[in-house]
């Protein structure tokens, strides 16, 4: 009995092992190979045999790889601020308010979703031209809302709609305003999924890279995951591994930071509205 | 302190019509009770009092003024909720301060306010405490001290102890007739409990299917229903219907006689005892009577009735209540 229990515990652990290993392998391959210089970065061991930041130093000095962070950063912190922004109070009124054409109007938020980047990269692109935008990075956050904003709405709104009327109605009773019920009463409610769908426009936003692609020119317009396919070698043969992993470590770094930061939050976020409280 | 009136007050959802008609006059500082079935208006009547709920006809009246078309807030009436409605991120105490807040209110003086109901509500220990962290009891006197802090002049309650235990809702039922005469305020009190409604209304009114049965004080509705409705409703057990010859009446439809106003006698109409349920301070006896009409009846003498017994039963004559073919009551 306590045998066959200790085997399932042994094999769920192994389960756990196997799947942890296929999952951070290769971040663990791309962090040792960053620190591994020239030719020793084609050799297959686990562990690098003399370690060096050769590469970061590389990294930032060879192109403007701060600017290109800064860039991410202001991009992926607008994105966010506006998505969450427009999404409460568009959810607001679609949880809400009623109103002739809710549903077609949510739908065609949903439907936006839908088409592929490719899709949309040549009309977007004469509109980000018609704006005057490019190669300028309002283009890039102005386009990003394209595909933050759906779910962001789709998201809040559902959370808007478990929160009890009867809190709204206590409010407005108590003469608060549609603008004081959203900002006071019901911003601080949707904390966990406003965190949630937060950092996940932050993560999509942070990893795009067609639109940023199409919608910049120049180095320091540039956002990170463009910067880092564009790294050069020193020939046309040679693709600079070590530079590119170094990057790459460099702009994962944000984000493990950010989930850890907001973890407790963001559990909260994800389970939040599975069972009713 | 205000008086309230509805003057032809209808309201439809859709074409579905669910308050016709309802006029009402309640006095300043009256505490009124709208009773009825689920579903006949009452949150709905009592919403449009808070201005929650606009009325598709007539006028509402608080004070002299004409507020059908003010907001909620501009109305001077606070209310309580049947789930509370907690703002749950905040302490107790900012929940009752909310309201003063937006008013811009000082801050001596919002804190004055809520130290002064908290007090009255006997909740000062728990002002730094959040909504989860209370019992329903608990919550419930925060809800009523948000309502209280704001010193509105008409206190709307929709179901107020229904989610409380039996014990704890007898005692803040008493606790809300207490704060009643404290406040001298006006309060409509919407329930469907009817010992709840009886012990703690000036006058009742009976909702119907969205229009008014009858109006009046609890001992009033009780002893002279104005409707057959009205009688079936008020009483438990409820009072008995039975063909007008048992009583000996020939223009009736219809007389009605309380359990607690059958006798059993010596000689009488004969009946067969059915069911039996012991209460302690009384019972009550489903006998049938031999025309096959049942009949229940509260008796705390007969010394071992059993099912199948047979019983004389008499009516108190002053008790018996005619009702026409409409089902009103006819003068007796
Ligand atoms: N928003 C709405 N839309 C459509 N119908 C409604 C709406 N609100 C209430 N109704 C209907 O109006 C009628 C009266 O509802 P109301 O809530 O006033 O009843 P009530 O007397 O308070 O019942 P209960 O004792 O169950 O609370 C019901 O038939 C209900 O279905
Ligand atoms: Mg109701």
């Amino acid at each position: 009995m306590r045998g066959k229990r200790m085997l399932k515990t042994g094999g769920l652990i192994a389960l756990w092992i196997v799947v942890a290993l296929f999952l951070l392998f290769p971040f663990y391959y791309a962090v040792v190979s960053s620190f591994r210089e020239g030719s020793a970065i084609f050799e297959a061991s686990l562990w690098p045999a003399n370690p060096t930041f050769a590469n970061y130093e590389a990294v930032m000095t060879d192109q403007p790889f701060a600017k290109n962070i800064l860039n991410s950063l202001i991009v992926a912190f607008s994105v966010v601020v506006l998505s969450l922004g427009l999404a409460t109070f568009a959810s607001y009124a679609f949880g809400r308010a009623k109103f002739k054409g809710r549903r077609l109007l949510l739908y065609t938020i949903l439907g936006v979703s839908m088409f592929p980047q490719v899709a949309v990269l040549s009309g977007l692109f004469e509109i980000v031209r018609l704006f005057g935008l490019y190669n300028n990075l309002l283009s890039l956050v102005f386009s990003y809302m394209i595909f933050t904003l759906p779910f962001t709405v789709w998201v809040l709104t559902s959370f808007m709609r478990d929160l009890p009327v009867e809190i709204e109605e206590a409010a407005i009773m108590d003469g608060a305003s549609s603008w004081t019920i959203v900002t006071k009463v019901f911003l601080p409610l949707l904390a966990p999924a406003l965190v949630t769908t937060g950092l996940l426009a932050f993560i999509a936003a942070w990893n795009e890279f067609l639109f940023a692609l199409s919608f910049t020119l120049t180095n320091e317009q540039r956002t990170v995951p463009v910067a880092i396919a564009l790294i050069t070698g020193a020939s046309q043969y040679e693709l600079p591994w070590g530079n590119i992993m170094a990057a790459s470590v460099i702009v994962t770094v944000p984000l493990i930071v950010l989930v850890l930061f907001f973890q407790k939050k963001l559990v909260a976020g994800l389970t939040a509205g599975a069972v009713k409280g | 302190m205000s008086s309230v009136r509805l003057e032809g007050i209808a309201k439809r959802f859709g074409s579905t019509e669910v308050i016709r008609g309802v006029d009402l006059d309640i006095k300043s500082g009256e505490f009124v009770v709208f009773v009825g079935a689920s579903g006949s208006g009452k949150s709905t009547l009592l919403r449009m009092i808070a201005g929650l709920e606009q009325p598709s006809e007539g006028q509402v009246f608080i004070g002299d003024s004409d507020v059908t078309d003010a907001p909620p807030s501009q109305r001077g009436v606070s209310m309580v909720f049947q789930s509370y409605a907690l703002y749950p991120h905040m302490t107790v105490r900012d929940n009752i301060a909310f309201g003063l807040k937006l008013k811009k209110a000082g801050k001596a003086a919002i804190e004055e306010a809520v130290t002064r109901v908290a007090t009255m509500l006997e909740i000062e220990g728990l002002l730094d405490r959040k909504p989860g962290q209370l019992s329903g009891g608990q919550r419930q006197r925060v809800a009523i001290a948000r309502a209280i802090v704001r010193e509105p002049d008409v206190f709307l309650f929709d179901e107020p102890l229904s989610n409380l235990d039996a014990a704890l809702r007898t005692r803040t039922r008493i606790e809300i007739k207490d704060l009643h005469r404290k406040l001298q305020a006006t309060m409509i009190y919407v329930t469907h409990d009817q010992i709840e409604a009886m012990s703690l209304a000036d006058r009742m009114v009976i909702l119907n299917g969205g229009h008014i049965e009858q109006v009046g004080p609890p001992a009033v509705l009780y002893h002279e229903p104005a409707t057959k409705y009205v009688a079936a409703f008020l009483g438990s057990p409820s009072m008995n219907f039975l063909p007008p010859e048992l009583a000996g009446s020939t223009e009736a439809a219809e007389i009605g006689i309380r359990p607690e106003d059958v006798r059993v006698a010596a000689s009488g109409l004969p009946a067969t005892i059915e069911e039996i349920e012991e209460l302690g301070e009384t019972r009550v006896i489903h006998a049938r009577l031999e025309s096959g009409d049942p009949v229940a009846l509260r008796d705390r003498d007969l010394a071992d009735p059993h099912i199948g017994q047979n019983l004389s039963l008499e009516f108190d004559r002053e008790r018996v209540h005619h009702f026409d073919a409409d089902g009103k009551r006819m003068p007796g």
